[in-house]
């Protein structure tokens, strides 16, 4: 809330819908003085645009620059504990799998060997794709600025 | 610690505090639904979790206070995980994950309190959460593909001849994802919470060892740097479990890709 | 000696190759993200080979286990 003292009596300030309402008939009146000529209007969207863009460019800059490693450590951490296990979890099941085949089909230790192999397989293809969508995650936040060489003294 | 302790040696036995004793014995059908310790901390982290978010919510102002606020980020940090993992479709599982996302933080945050149970410490919470979500991701994923959600075994693009063996590796891939979710958990959780165990038993063993004993702030200076780095754990547990919940439930909506 | 617990023992020792697996897994790790941090441009190009050596690594590993796990269950 506003405070009240810094307001001399009787001259609580407008909320923003009534002073918009008031300055509505005066540009009716006056249309030329606030008006800019569609050339003009559009060379100041372009402007705004562009200021836009480079803000942008620069925040994302300096976002990789220094907070970049910080938000990422979190991340990295949790991508950790998932790969390691993620292996760890598919092997497990491909080898009971397979155990349970061999105990039901009484072919001792050949089935198990099979979905070991498989579940080995498995596993690898469950880190591929985590690191796939990690390396996504890294390139959509930092713009892929991480995959592009620092400029050269010769460049 | 007369219970707790290993024979003689003086070290206190760090897997007594995962010991679950019944509070309320209680028999139903020939089935024992006692009232126990860990019944109680479950009932203790939904109560908190719950409660604070309705209490911080109580005045439901445009301008939130700081209770309100902190719930506030709490809600667009996970809205924000499920749009960005599973897109806008999945947010009509949002109370699901969320409730996910509170219920395992609330557990392992009070876990780290020293005498507290840790809830999700033991496998078979956690397995009967990853069991949930894993249903979930099955009911949904035929609810809204049919058959066609069997395509997520079958990849495109795979030549005929080792279409069979890809088949048997997608789908090991795809069995073994509760046992990770599950055990992912459950070992980060009992892991850490052994560690501090036994860097407090360190503790209490030097001070019995006479001169040795100036050595004691050594551990304690160990076990306090571990517990701050069980509240990172805590929470990155709690953060890994909900993401691949949400990656899990957009296979289930997307099974294309 | 007692067969069993010999097989016991042999499991044990079969164990410690996926320990030495680790370390190759580390190194192979370690190596790579030098190797990136120097040349990150060429990194994403690598990554399947990347991924290549630490199957082939991994498998290594898990052979150990795999006989660690015939002599305890067979």
């Amino acid at each position: 809330m506003v405070p009240r003292g810094r307001y001399p009596l009787g001259s609580v300030p407008l909320s923003v819908k009534e002073r918009a309402s008031m300055s509505d008939p005066e540009q009716d009146r006056k249309p030329g003085r606030a008006e800019l000529s569609p050339d003009e209007r559009a060379a100041f969207e372009r402007r705004v645009d562009q200021l836009g863009d480079k803000l942008k460019r620069a925040e994302a800059q300096h976002d990789t620059g220094r907070q970049g490693g910080d938000a990422l450590q979190g991340r990295g951490m949790a991508y950790g504990f998932r790969m390691s296990s993620e292996l760890v979890g598919a092997i497990v099941v491909g080898g009971l799998i397979g155990y349970a085949l061999d105990l039901w089909l009484g072919t001792k230790p050949w089935l198990f060997l099979v979905f070991f192999v498989l579940g080995f397989a498995a596993g690898i293809l469950n880190i591929l794709r985590a690191y796939r969508q990690m390396q996504g995650e890294i390139t959509a936040r930092t713009g892929g600025n991480l995959g592009k060489s620092v400029p050269d003294d010769d460049d | 610690m007369a219970a707790g302790s290993a024979q003689g040696t003086g070290m206190p036995d760090p897997i007594h505090q995962f010991e679950i004793h019944r509070i309320i014995p209680l028999k139903l059908f020939g089935y024992d639904v006692s009232f126990t310790n860990s019944a109680l901390f479950m009932l203790v982290a939904v109560v908190l979790s719950a409660g604070m978010l309705i209490y911080a919510m109580r005045d439901g102002s445009l301008v939130p206070r700081r209770l309100q606020s902190t719930a506030e980020i709490g809600y667009e940090f996970i809205a924000n995980m499920v749009r960005d993992a599973a897109g806008e479709q999945a947010m009509k599982y949002f109370p699901l994950i969320f409730t996910i996302f509170a219920f395992v933080f609330t557990c392992n945050m009070l876990g780290i309190i020293p005498g507290a149970f840790t809830v999700t410490s033991h496998i078979i919470v956690t397995a009967a959460l990853a069991a949930l979500v894993f249903v979930t991701v099955l009911i949904v994923g035929f609810a809204k593909n049919g058959v066609h959600f069997l395509k997520l075994f079958v990849p495109s693009g795979v030549p005929i001849y080792i279409l069979p063996l890809v088949t048997a590796i997608e789908i090991i891939s795809f069995l073994s994802r509760p046992i990770s979710h599950s055990v992912r958990l459950f070992a980060n959780m009992l892991a850490g919470h052994i560690t501090l165990k036994v860097f407090g038993g360190f503790v209490i063993m030097l001070l019995g060892t006479g001169s040795f004993a100036a050595l004691a702030p050594l551990p304690l200076i160990g076990a306090v740097a571990l517990t701050a780095l069980e509240v990172l754990v805590a929470f990155l547990q709690a953060y890994v479990f909900t993401m691949l919940t949400c990656m899990y439930l957009n296979d289930a909506l997307h099974p294309g890709h | 000696m007692d067969p069993a617990s010999a097989k016991l023992i042999g499991a044990g020792l079969a164990a410690i190759g996926t320990g030495a697996a680790a370390i190759g897994v580390g190194n192979l790790f370690g190596q790579f993200l030098q190797g990136a941090l120097r040349n990150p441009s060429a990194a994403d190009g690598q990554f399947g080979r990347l991924i290549f050596g630490f199957a082939v690594t991994e498998a290594l590993g898990i052979f150990a286990l795999l006989i660690a796990f015939l002599l305890l269950f067979t």
